[in-house]
């Protein structure tokens, strides 16, 4: 954990807690409004559960790529910190 | 005073109903959709709609004279009442787009503010010259969390799908949707899509797979479709995107071939040289001048350049009329531009909007729809006469039957435009004459003034009904 910035250890702990919730967001039976006089056609429900899906899906993703990103900082800072040293 | 009337149209909003008394429009807020409207209304989200002329103002009314109307109501709302009232399937391309970037625009405001809208009807918008503004208060009610955008199918029916018609197959909307009142199904488009048309993102996310998701639940057994409450929603981030991503998308969005039209070049291409217009706008200049009109017609409008004449002389609004596509995209283009209090619609006027939907009451037709004070009829009258075989003196009895005062232009055979129609015809028109014309005028009104405006054989008929 060495090299790492303070950025990179909030995006690790961040994407924790997007897991978590993400666990309890699909056992949340959250109410959805009853009383909608207008039928929103299951075609439509359908493609916005999805679209929903691939966002969070991108957003995790997202988050992912930073710790990625994140650990080829810290490689890299190690080496420039080598070779700089080395020309010392 | 007895019951006042629902005005047809409402009847459906559990919400609320609007009716009419002596001109003034009321809107009623049920005790089921007093909650909402109540929690919507504190916010003064609806107040800041109304200051930038997004939603028509509107006051709580006070007055107990008014209340005691209503015993069932929570509340009783007056609306400033609209001038005319046009419907879906007479917009103009852009003046659907126009309405549907209100919608999302709306949506999205709200939306920031924890609310949103219940529906997502085409008919909730209603236009000021050409300016789109919301009308209906009660479509507001606070978000709840993970909600669906319920009304996403009803925004793709009425506003997109016809959008799209135009835009990927330049199939102007409006026959289609006067026909079906509720715009187009995605199912319906999705089969007349080139295959490369589907293959957009777009295209895809918002009429394709809804519509193959759709026929899919339909033909499956009932069962096995989740129930929308045993579903987890969506996040409010992706709500606002689906939104957003619309809205860019709608923006870009124009017919697909803006330059074969039949009358669209008319403006620019005619039979008038320069002279002859500037006969025309001084006549009709006289006229509005003098019967000071505040609700105009102008009956084949075109690009609504005598529209523009007559709002300079001093009528207060006119609405425009043209069965050409592009003319009244032009004409809605030279509103806006010019800020011109014209309001250009399509219209055939050998079948002009009927009365229709439930009981045929609930959407108004063309002549029961208002009564202006004046029309034009320029360049238009042959259109029926030769070119649709309709009984001049028919032509002119429904012309004036429209508005006490008026100009008709009358067209000869002699002109261009005329022989033009009549060459690959037989002429079977031998009462078509200036003197058929003006005898057929004079037994329904009294000719005021004429102006011969073309050698070739046009000229204006300024008439009063007596």
């Amino acid at each position: 954990m060495t090299g790492m910035d303070d950025e990179s250890v909030f995006v690790m702990s961040y994407s924790k807690a997007v897991k978590l919730s993400g666990f309890f967001l699909v056992f949340l039976n959250t109410a959805q409004p009853a009383h909608a006089y207008l039928d929103p056609g299951t075609g439509s429900i359908i493609i916005q559960s999805i679209i929903g899906g691939i966002a969070a899906a991108a957003t995790f993703g997202a988050l992912y790529w930073a710790k990625v990103k994140a650990f080829f900082n810290s490689i890299l800072h190690k080496e420039t910190t080598d070779s700089s040293s080395d020309s010392k | 005073m007895t019951n006042p009337d629902i005005l047809d149209g409402s009847f459906r909003d559990p919400a609320g109903q609007v009716h009419e008394i002596d001109g003034r429009i009321f809107r009623t807020v049920t005790p089921y959709g007093a909650p909402a409207f109540a929690k919507v209304h504190a916010t003064n989200f609806l107040n800041d709609l109304v200051k930038t002329g997004d939603l028509v103002p509107y006051e709580i009314v006070q007055d107990p004279k008014i209340i005691e109307l209503f015993p069932q109501a929570e509340y009783v709302l007056e609306h400033k009442r609209l001038n005319y009232i046009s419907y879906p399937y007479e917009w103009s391309f852009n003046l659907l787009k126009e309405a549907a970037l209100l919608h999302l625009s709306i949506a999205i405001q709200a939306l920031d503010k924890d609310i949103v809208l219940t529906d997502a009807s085409a008919y909730n918008i209603q236009f000021i010259g050409p300016k789109p503004i919301f009308i209906d208060h009660l479509s507001f009610k606070p978000y709840t969390d993970r909600e669906y955008w319920v009304g996403h199918r009803q925004f793709c029916e009425q506003f997109l799908n016809p959008l799209l018609l135009r835009a990927k197959l330049d199939v102007p909307h409006n026959s289609w949707f006067r026909g079906t009142q509720e715009g187009i199904t995605n199912e319906d488009l999705s089969k007349l899509l080139g295959f490369h048309q589907k293959l957009s993102l777009n295209v895809l996310s918002h009429v394709v797979l809804p519509a193959r998701f759709q026929t899919r639940a339909r033909n499956t057994q009932r069962t096995d479709t989740k129930k929308i409450s045993e579903r987890k929603g969506i996040a409010k981030t992706t709500y606002n995107s689906l939104l957003v991503q619309l809205k860019k998308w709608i923006s870009t969005l124009r017919p697909r071939n803006t330059h074969n039209s039949t009358w669209g070049n008319y403006a620019e291409d005619n039979t008038y040289n320069d002279e002859e217009n500037r006969l025309k706008a001084d006549f009709i200049t006289e006229f509005i001048q003098s019967t000071n009109p505040d609700l105009i017609y102008d009956i084949g409008c075109n690009s609504g350049a005598f529209s523009e004449v007559a709002l300079k002389a001093g009528a207060r609004q006119s609405i425009g009329f043209d069965f050409d596509k592009i003319a009244i995209d032009k004409a809605f283009k030279r509103a806006t531009d010019k800020s011109l209090n014209l309001l250009p619609l399509y219209l055939d006027a050998a079948n002009p909007s009927p009365n229709q939907g439930w009981k045929q009451s609930e959407r108004v037709g063309f002549v029961e729809r208002a009564k202006p004070d004046a029309i034009l009829a320029l360049a238009f009258e042959h259109h029926l006469a030769i070119g649709k075989n309709i009984p001049l003196q028919q032509v002119i009895q429904w012309l004036v039957s429209l508005a006490p005062n008026g100009i008709i232009e009358f067209v000869d055979k002699s002109d261009p435009t005329v022989q033009t129609m009549l060459s690959m015809r037989e002429d079977i028109f031998p009462n078509y004459t200036p003197s058929a014309f003006e005898s057929a005028l004079s037994d329904c009104t009294t000719i005021v003034n004429t102006r011969e405006i073309t050698k070739d054989g046009r000229t204006l008929y300024w008439y009063k009904r007596i």
